[in-house]
């Protein structure tokens, strides 16, 4: 049987390598935001995973306060890109340059 | 008790994890996307109170789960208000269909994409796997930090530990996240918001009722959360966040809880009031005591508790107003939330 405290942190590392997937594949700007909490949500479950270690009655304040900290500044961070993706989405700047020429060069025609 | 094992509803844990941060990166729609997000969220919240952080719980229940999804829910409903509006003349329509309806993306690109995805996805599980391999499973330290931490709690001021690192012993921190929050509304209100949007007019009439009732159990609720915040679980950031979702509620009844009552000049004190009081607070014990923000053991209780009051004041009205900008809603004559767009010129 695993541990309680490495299992999780197996889990916030695959939470993480996904939302980094997603991040640098995603091209919506809303789908990066997405991607961007969902590794958050891993690094935090990493750390609370870490504090596991001590056993369940006692766990690490530490990264318990810092994962609180984390997670105001995750939701401030979501808020200005959110921001900031709805400034340059008037624009079209949603699809980036990466965007295949079939898909962006209707305006031309 | 030592470190328990894992059991099945670990197991079940994690599955509906990964499902749901896969669900929350793969759905084509954007919406769907959301919704599994939340739900991430959700299920993350029952981990954390799995590994014994029940304040962890609740911030991620109330602020990870629910702002953070209230918010791209908003950005995605004005993107789509947008389109919507931009559709009308044959020039953007051309341009829109290009890349399909409101809020989702294109269909993903040919082979190159995939491989690109598949090579990436690669090396990320080698690196992690590394990473896993090298950190855990590190022993835990004999006591450490946690002894450190609880035989200092008595001069600390509060008895919750989690509260006492937080506002105490590494009050650093804290003090510039709220630092943080406030650098983000400054953000918002620069970035500005751009369309102007017309609100349904035709507010809901049971969620208005319910509003009326949820309101004041919610302004309780979350004084209660600051003050049981100094023994047990709980504090500013999850106060905050239910006074927020009040926030949140009442602008879907069609109310801005902001419009009424509440100079701008005054709002814009309330917003950085936390910050302030905290950063005067360090700045005098600094002064005292010789050392930022070292708390006096006798007066540690008090000043966290104001701290934490105006603390919870501030985070809630800015991520309301976090929650405005995001949602593109000018309101009016609040200098504080994003600029309406007849104003702004664009």
């Amino acid at each position: 049987m695993i541990d309680i405290s490495t299992g999780y942190a197996a889990m916030g590392l695959l939470l993480f390598a996904m939302g980094l997937l997603g991040l640098v594949l995603g091209r919506h700007p809303v789908r990066k935001i997405l991607a961007l909490n969902v590794m958050g949500t891993g690094t935090f479950l990493f750390l609370v995973a870490g504090a596991a270690r001590y056993g369940l009655a006692n766990p690490d304040p530490i990264p318990h306060a810092m994962v609180l900290t984390g997670i105001v500044v995750a939701v401030s961070a979501t808020a200005l890109g959110l921001a900031l993706a709805g400034r340059i989405h008037p624009s079209r700047a949603d699809t980036d340059a990466s965007t295949p020429p079939e898909e962006s060069g209707h305006g031309l025609d | 008790m030592d470190a328990a094992g894992t059991g099945i509803i670990d197991l079940l844990l994690g599955i509906l994890m990964v499902l749901l941060a896969g669900a929350s990166l793969l759905l084509q729609q954007l919406f769907r996307s959301v919704m599994a997000f939340i739900g991430l969220g959700l299920v993350v919240a029952v981990a954390w109170a799995r590994l014994g952080a029940v304040d962890i719980a609740l911030a991620e229940a109330m602020i990870g789960s629910g702002i953070t999804g209230a918010l791209l829910l908003a950005s995605l409903s004005r993107m789509a208000r947008y389109e919507g509006k931009k559709s009308v003349d044959p020039d953007a329509r051309a341009a829109g269909a290009a890349s399909n309806r409101p809020g989702n993306e294109g269909r993903a690109g040919p082979k190159g994409i995939r491989w690109r995805g598949v090579t990436a996805a690669a090396v990320l599980v080698a690196a992690m796997a590394l990473v896993f391999e090298n950190v855990f499973p590190l022993p835990a330290p004999d006591g450490g930090i946690p002894d450190l931490v609880i035989r200092n709690l008595p001069a600390s001021g509060v008895s919750n530990p989690v509260t006492a690192v937080l506002l105490n012993f590494r009050a650093y921190d804290t003090l510039l996240e709220i630092g943080v929050v406030l650098l983000a509304v400054l953000g918002m209100r620069a970035v500005g918001s751009h369309p102007q949007f017309d609100r349904s007019s035709h507010p809901e009439v049971v969620l208005a009722g319910f509003y009326r009732l949820v309101l004041p159990v919610l302004i309780l609720f979350s004084a209660y959360m600051v003050w049981v915040g100094a023994k047990d679980p709980g504090g500013a950031f999850q106060a905050a966040a239910l006074l927020a979702a009040g926030g949140i509620i009442g602008w879907m009844t069609g109310t801005n809880p902001l419009a009424r009552g509440l100079p701008d000049t005054g709002l814009r004190m309330m917003v950085s009031a936390g910050f302030a009081v905290f950063l005067s607070l360090g700045v005098l014990f600094w002064i005292q005591s010789g050392m930022f923000l070292a708390f006096a053991p006798v007066t540690a209780g008090w000043s966290i508790l104001a701290i934490e009051v105006l603390a919870t004041i501030s985070i809630a009205l800015s991520l309301f107003v976090l929650f405005l900008g995001s949602s593109g809603y000018p309101p009016s004559a609040r200098g504080i939330g994003p600029v309406p767009a007849d104003r702004e010129g664009g």
